[in-house]
């Protein structure tokens, strides 16, 4: 494990949840740059409610959260997201109706115009697939290219950390191999990954360190390839959960 | 029924449409960003209508009191969302929302009646001229060439801020998924606040415009504001295209519910909107509401 | 554990009856023709309002027509008197004239949303209003209708102010004890579950079209009734007075009494009545026109704003949440929140 000095994102006991229920009772775990941690957990557990609190989405009862050691906690979903952290939430929120083009734009909203269009030409120069489609309709493309249009626009504003809820659910084999094979990429770019992965093995396998988090807490943590071949883990939870 | 007669029923209908069409657009694009029924929008309109008047009749340019107005309209469509529509948007029903648009639109109404009086105000032409230009038999008067190009000029702007603009984008977005716009960075309070100043902006012009045609009284807001909703409702409540459509149609509908009584136009108009309603809930373009608007 | 709180609700019932019958002996305390006039408009007022809060509270539907249903009630029970029939025969055309039309431009409930319900009440409104102004040979036209004859059961005729009165409240009577049953009967609890959640009762297998239907249709008779009541007593009337002014004053009346409370139409009418006849006309000195237009308005935006449900809801729900905070004060032990370990039977199954 590297020194705790480049330590990107911090969540410091975090508490949250909707109207009365509690969902995260305290939760606590960091990312580090350009890692890929992967967050675990059976449905229910509270990823996506932590996901949601990082992002402001959920409001932080009490605990904190830093990104790049400074204070987020009870700003507003906007202001979170220009710091830096950006959400690929569950399902394929592209905006149908507008252009792909558009759609990746949005992703930069709030920049400069040239940083905009810079960005743009350099994100559809990686992405090859898009680039053929910018002109077209988000809303015709297929499960697995709405998807990759989902990360390119989150990448868009070249955010620091990139929170990743279930981004291969539902997704043709070879289609999730492409996106892990674009999120496997981040590392090189410097952008640090927190992933949440319904396929247990698959996310472990691409992660560098991973959490267990049980009911609204983290239960476990260590160094990926070790969880994998943890028997104690495997047997409760992922024999079941890795299908 | 000879050829100048339809023609000239054509011009008058689509002279109306367009007034339809602009206060249409404005309901359209609240509602797709906000979820909001805007009811006060026709009293928008009468606002906008008002000011112009007073702003000539204190001696002002054209030049000047166009924009004046415009802005003004504008702040007042943003402070609608500020001080009423905002704070209530969490906890409101669809119920509570529409109920504080009709309560502002009862406050215009009054305050309109309290500082510009009962009786109806006029205004003079933009460009007055002898008599009306006449074309194939058929007469079209200045004012009603000013209310087609300044709806034309206004749903155009409208239409490049949608499509070309960061803003525009913001807008579409929001409406298509506001979580989402949300994660994108977008402000999306801000972003309501625009769409209720821009519906307002829109409502003004359709007011400036009509001013000198009719005689504006506190009410007039009123029944054009349900003429607009009728219209969006027509157009299938989603585009630009829709609102148009919507707008025109409905000022033919009414230019030729005028044949069969002047005093009925307004009942039979209506009567037929509902009839749309029942039959084609999606508006007569059909299905596009469905295919673009997540939600709506 | 529903019983109790039944038996609770019943008991506030017998209270609010209650109180009607002393609203009853008032206009034998009371002997003058105003406060009579008052006590009487209070009661259509309440009327009107029952039929309006039912549709929106319980049913879920913004109801924009619910002044121009007040005016088929009024101009049927109008039209058959002048043509010399009897009042109960127009009060009758009026309820199934009413009926018939709610039930038709209710039907796309079946499929639409409900704002769009609200602009086709709205633009049935609107054409019943601008039919009747000029249908002048059965309407009057503009100029109104004249010589509407009252009520009357066999000799007794009710055209003095307290037979009148007792008419009204009678009818009163039976509008809240229809309201009271649709709220306890399954029928009402499943209006209840339906406005809890779509979702929900859909799994259960309700069909809410069916149901807010016909809630809309009982609403808008009763709104009929109510007109067919006001026509009679005012033995002329016009077109405008069912327009947009009757339908704003309904509104806040509505919010004043709160979408769901039992007895929220009354104490609302009681409100609007009184801001009518006293409040607004001492601010303006005299002519109620603007002023009351901007004060209604502001009342609607305020409520709206601070207390979505109604006043009265809103005092119900901020008194439970107090009792429940003094409850909780005496029994430190009980947790703040309700439960909250277990979200998913899965979840559980990884703490073990």
């Amino acid at each position: 494990m590297t020194e705790p000095a480049d330590t990107i994102l911090e969540i410091d006991s975090v508490v949250s949840g909707y109207g009365e229920l509690e969902i995260l009772h305290g939760a606590t775990l960091d990312v580090r740059a350009g890692e890929i941690v992967a967050l675990i957990g059976s449905n229910g557990a509270g990823k996506t409610s932590l996901m949601k609190t990082i992002t402001g989405l959920l409001k932080v009862r009490s605990g904190d959260i830093r990104l790049h050691g400074q204070s987020i906690t009870g700003a507003s979903v906007e202001a979170i997201v220009r710091k830096g952290i950006s959400l690929v939430p569950e399902g394929r929120h592209v905006f149908a109706g507008m252009k792909v083009e558009d759609n990746l734009l949005l992703g930069a909203y709030g920049l400069s115009k040239s940083e905009r269009d810079a960005k743009l030409k350099e994100t559809l120069e990686r992405f090859p697939l898009l680039q053929e489609r910018a002109k077209q309709d988000a809303g015709s493309l297929s499960g697995g290219q709405q998807q990759l249009l989902v990360v390119a626009r989150a990448l868009m504003r070249s955010p620091s950390v990139l929170l990743l809820d279930e981004p291969s659910l539902g997704l043709s084999p070879l289609m999730v191999e492409t996106v892990f094979e674009v999120i496997a990429s981040l590392r090189q770019s410097g952008v640090s990954v927190l992933l949440v992965e319904q396929n247990v093995v698959a996310g472990l396998e691409l992660a560098d360190r991973a959490y267990v988090i049980e009911n609204g807490a983290i239960a476990r943590s260590g160094i990926a390839s070790d969880l994998l071949a943890d028997p104690t883990l495997s047997n409760s939870f992922l024999g079941s959960a890795a299908q | 029924m000879d050829l100048a007669f339809l023609l000239q029923l054509i011009v008058t209908g689509v002279t109306t449409g367009a007034i339809y069409a602009a206060v249409a657009m404005g309901f359209v694009l609240v509602f797709r960003v906000t979820g909001i029924l805007n009811f006060a929008q026709g009293e928008l309109l009468m606002v906008g209508g008002m000011l112009i008047i007073s702003f000539r009749g204190a001696g002002w340019p054209l030049i000047a009191a166009v924009p004046a107005t415009i802005a003004l309209v504008f702040l007042l469509g943003c402070a609608i969302y500020a001080f009423a529509l905002g704070p209530a948007i969490k906890r409101g029903t669809n119920i509570s929302l529409l109920l504080i648009t009709l309560g502002l639109s009862q406050i215009m109404q009054g305050l309109a009646q309290i500082g510009w009086g009962s009786d109806p105000r006029y205004t003079p032409d933009f460009t007055p001229a002898d008599r009306p230009l006449t074309l194939f038999n058929v007469s079209v008067t200045s004012q009603s060439i000013w209310i087609m190009g300044g709806v034309i000029v206004a749903l155009g702007v409208t239409y490049v801020v949608l499509e070309r603009t960061g803003i525009g984008r913001a807008l579409r977005s929001s409406s298509i998924d506001p979580m989402m716009a949300r994660l994108s960075g977008i402000n999306v309070r801000l972003i309501s606040l625009i769409a209720f100043g821009a519906a307002g902006a829109l409502a003004a012009v359709g007011g400036l415009l009509l001013a000198p045609v009719i005689g504006m009284t506190y009410a007039t807001g009123s029944l054009i504001g349900v003429k607009g909703i009728a219209a969006a409702v027509i157009g299938g409540f989603g585009s630009i295209p829709g609102a148009i459509v919507g707008g025109i149609a409905l000022g033919l509908l009414e230019s030729i519910a005028s044949l069969i009584s002047t005093g009925l136009q307004t009942g039979i108009s209506l009567l037929a909107v509902v009839l749309v309603l029942l039959i084609l809930p999606d508006g007569i373009l059909g299905g596009r509401r469905v295919k673009t608007a997540v939600g709506v | 554990m529903k019983s109790p709180l039944m038996l609770k609700r019943r008991r506030q019932h017998f209270i609010w009856l209650g109180a009607v019958v002393a609203v009853a002996v008032i206009p034998l305390i009371f002997g003058d023709g105003y406060s009579q006039t008052v006590i009487l408009t209070i009661g259509l007022y309440a009327i009107f309002g029952i039929g309006l809060q039912m549709t929106m509270g319980t049913g879920g539907i913004l109801n924009m027509g619910h002044a121009a249903f007040i005016g088929i009630g009024a101009y049927s029970s109008g039209i058959v008197t002048v043509n010399g029939g009897n009042a109960w025969v127009g009060m009758l055309v009026g309820i199934v004239a009413s009926g018939a039309l709610a039930f038709i431009v209710g039907l796309p409930i079946l499929r639409l949303r409900s704002l769009y319900l609200a602009i086709a009440t709205l633009c049935i409104a609107l054409a019943i209003i601008n039919i009747t102004g000029f249908w002048t040979p059965v309407t009057g036209g503009q100029n109104g209708l004249f010589g509407i004859k009252p009520f009357a059961v066999g000799d007794f005729v009710f055209t003095e102010l307290p037979s009148q009165i007792y008419l009204v409240w009678g009818f009163l009577l039976v509008a809240v004890m229809i309201r009271i049953n649709l709220r306890y009967s399954v029928v009402g609890r499943e209006f209840e579950a339906i406005k809890d959640s779509d979702l929900a009762t859909s799994a259960l297998g309700i069909n809410h079209g069916a149901r807010r239907l016909q809630i809309f249709v009982i609403g808008s008779v009763i709104g009929a009734v109510g007109g067919s009541l006001y026509s009679t007593y005012l033995s002329a009337i016009t077109p405008d007075l069912f327009g947009f002014q009757l339908l704003i004053q309904i509104f806040v009346l509505v919010a004043l009494g709160g979408m769901l409370s039992l007895w929220g139409a009354p104490i609302g009418a009681i409100a609007v009545v009184c801001l009518h006849e006293f409040l607004i006309p001492a601010i303006s000195g005299g002519a109620p026109g603007p002023i009351e237009l901007v004060i209604f308005g502001a009342i609607l935006v305020v409520v709206m704003v601070f207390a979505p449900n109604g006043v009265t809801d809103q005092v119900v729900i901020t008194g439970r949440q107090l009792l429940r905070l003094a409850r909780r004060k005496r029994r430190p032990d009980v947790p703040a929140a309700p439960e909250t370990t277990a979200v998913s039977p899965n979840a559980k199954k990884v703490a073990v």
